[in-house]
């Protein structure tokens, strides 16, 4: 039996193994860009989210006076392991990594002098020893003229500020007070038995015996009183003094958007061959009415230090937290990188020193109090008011 | 004498013979072509793979000595050689200086090996060419024991470089290369430029 080819079989047939053969070049073409593209996201994600978490990882060095060691710990958010450590030229491998959880510190380092460098196992390289350097020297420039002892001591609270250092030597050249919307208030504290009152010309103790019993000097109940700010006619008179609210000091309407500056005369003393880098720390704590969010009062704070009509500024790093029940607590830091940008604080010189705290809030928030708990300053001396 | 119709029989034959030859032609062309770049993407994929899983950073320099700390994010058992030319890429720096890279942490000597310099190729701007020198070149090869007890533990192990022995080569600058091998060819996955102060 024969079979015959219809006119025009031949041609199909062809076309559709040239077809074939086109459609699977391009299939495999097709699968290749697919499969090269998504392995490229991979790597590209997989690095990234490396990345992410290198950057992540934050190392703090401490110093302790009392047992003269070094302490390293984590203060990033994510896990870090050290693999090894540097000393000079010479390197130490940890056979076993050691495991850094978030917030804790290393325990002692097991050979006898704290190492120049560590390394971690994302390939971070931080530096220990000179970092430890710099605040053992700090420490122990502020420890000379600070009372109290240990890394604390650093630490300058409202109390200390008002009622140790400045109020009750009645020092003249110390004082303290405040500016709201460029016009200038005093600043009240209360130390237990006596409240006390410094205002750009003046300051004095005074009794609490009239004292009104509802008056809140603790804003956020953590047992350290912070300093208020206060109309100077109510300072000189205790019947006077109330629960002061911001707006009574020359705010727009019931909205504050403004400045509040908290200015320190004659507080800090730069040292001879000082630290590389001035550090102030500080913390604010507020009171909005309205059932507003923390994150509804942007703050932008600027730590000024000026001398005659030398005057230097940087802008300080600030977090906020808030408990919900219309108290917030604004904690920052600003950096004077002294020797970075050769900043020209003359050594041996007294700085005034400002916290200039610009408020913008939210339309259903009243800011009703702005109060300083503490300052604390690294890389230089508060300047000692008994001289 | 051909019968009737024996002539146009044979140009037939001769003709599908003809499209049966050319079409099976172009098709194998075609399957090859195809076939060479599916090669090649798949080469691409794991060298930009290997690209992205190395991570390298200074972790100490003195006058003498640069060490560069070497990590892979994803533990594997791929094989790393190292190779060290002038920036220009015209010299091989561990021809006459074999001890010019330095694998510190490595417990077993570091094997040097002559691979054809044809064989290995080097990234500029994103592609890979051959490397621009004739016979041989010298490629250090990681030791299977830093592998095993860095890459396989996520651990960044050391390379480090006699800068004094690149500043007896007359050179200013060099290339460290991190190369791997795909079948018998080498193809660089990362590098790092060492500069003689």
């Amino acid at each position: 039996m024969c079979i015959y080819l219809r006119k025009g079989q031949a041609e199909v047939v062809g076309g559709i193994i040239a077809i074939s053969v086109l459609l699977f070049s391009i299939a495999t073409l097709y699968f290749l860009m697919t499969s090269t593209q998504s392995s490229l996201s991979t790597e590209f994600a997989r690095r990234a989210s490396f990345e992410s978490e290198k950057n992540a990882e934050k190392i703090a060095v401490s110093y302790d006076l009392n047992t003269d060691s070094c302490i390293v710990s984590n203060a990033g958010a994510i896990s870090i392991t050290i693999v090894r450590a540097w000393q000079g030229n010479e390197y130490f491998n940890f056979n076993e990594p050691l495991p850094l959880p978030p917030g804790q510190a290393l325990p002692p380092w097991p050979f006898s002098e704290t190492p120049d460098i560590i390394v971690t196992a994302r390939g971070n390289i931080f530096t220990v020893k000179a970092e430890c350097e710099k605040i053992k020297n700090a420490v122990t420039n502020m420890q000379q003229i600070i009372i109290g002892s240990g890394i604390a001591s650093t630490l300058v609270t409202s109390e200390t500020l008002l009622n140790n250092m400045r109020i009750s030597k009645g020092m003249q050249q110390g004082y303290l007070y405040a500016r709201v919307l460029q016009k200038d208030y005093a600043v009240l504290y209360y130390n237990g038995s006596k409240y006390l009152c410094s205002s750009p010309s003046d300051k004095k103790v005074y009794s609490s015996a009239k004292l009104p019993q509802d008056f809140t000097w603790d804003l956020d109940a953590n047992n350290i009183n912070e300093i208020i700010i206060s109309t100077y006619s109510t300072c000189l008179d205790s019947a006077k003094v109330s629960t002061l609210e911001i707006n009574e000091y020359g705010g727009y309407g019931s909205k504050f958007t403004g400045s509040v500056m908290f200015m320190f005369k004659n507080l800090v003393l730069i040292p001879q061959g000082g630290a590389d880098t001035i550090t102030v720390y500080f913390k604010v704590v507020l009171n909005i009415e309205g059932g507003g969010m923390p994150q509804d009062v942007v703050v932008s704070p600027t730590i000024v230090l000026s001398c005659g009509s030398q005057s230097l500024s940087s802008p300080a790093t600030v977090t906020t937290s808030g408990s919900g029940s219309g108290t917030i607590v604004i904690t920052g830091f600003a950096i004077f990188p002294v020797k970075a940008f050769s900043l020209p604080l003359q050594p041996d010189s007294i700085y005034n020193l400002t916290l200039d705290l610009k408020f913008v809030v939210g339309p259903s928030i009243d800011l009703k109090k702005v109060r300083l708990e503490y300052l604390a300053i690294v890389g230089a001396y508060i300047n000692d008011p008994w001289k | 004498m051909l019968w009737r119709g024996q002539a146009d029989l044979i140009t037939v034959m001769i003709l599908v013979g003809a499209v049966l030859v050319v079409g099976i032609a172009l098709s194998a062309l075609a399957i090859s072509h195809v076939s060479s770049i599916a090669s090649r993407g798949q080469i691409q994929q794991l060298l930009v793979s290997e690209q992205a899983n190395l991570v390298l950073y200074k972790e100490f320099e003195n006058s003498t000595t640069l060490c560069i700390g070497t990590l892979k994010i994803t533990p594997s058992t791929t094989r790393y050689a190292l190779a060290l030319f002038s920036t220009d890429m015209k010299r091989d720096l561990l021809v006459q200086n074999q001890g010019a890279v330095i694998i510190p942490v490595a417990t077993a000597l570091p094997i040097v090996k002559r691979v054809s310099a044809s064989s290995v190729y080097y990234v500029y701007r994103g592609e890979y060419y051959p490397l621009p020198v004739r016979g041989f070149v010298n490629v250090v090869e990681i030791p299977m024991d830093v592998i095993q007890s860095y890459v396989m533990q996520q651990k960044p192990f050391l390379v480090c470089i006699n800068k004094s022995i690149i500043s007896s080569a007359e050179v200013s600058s060099a290339k460290l290369m991190y190369l791997v091998y795909v079948d018998s060819e080498l193809y660089e996955v990362g590098e790092w430029y060492v500069y003689l102060s």
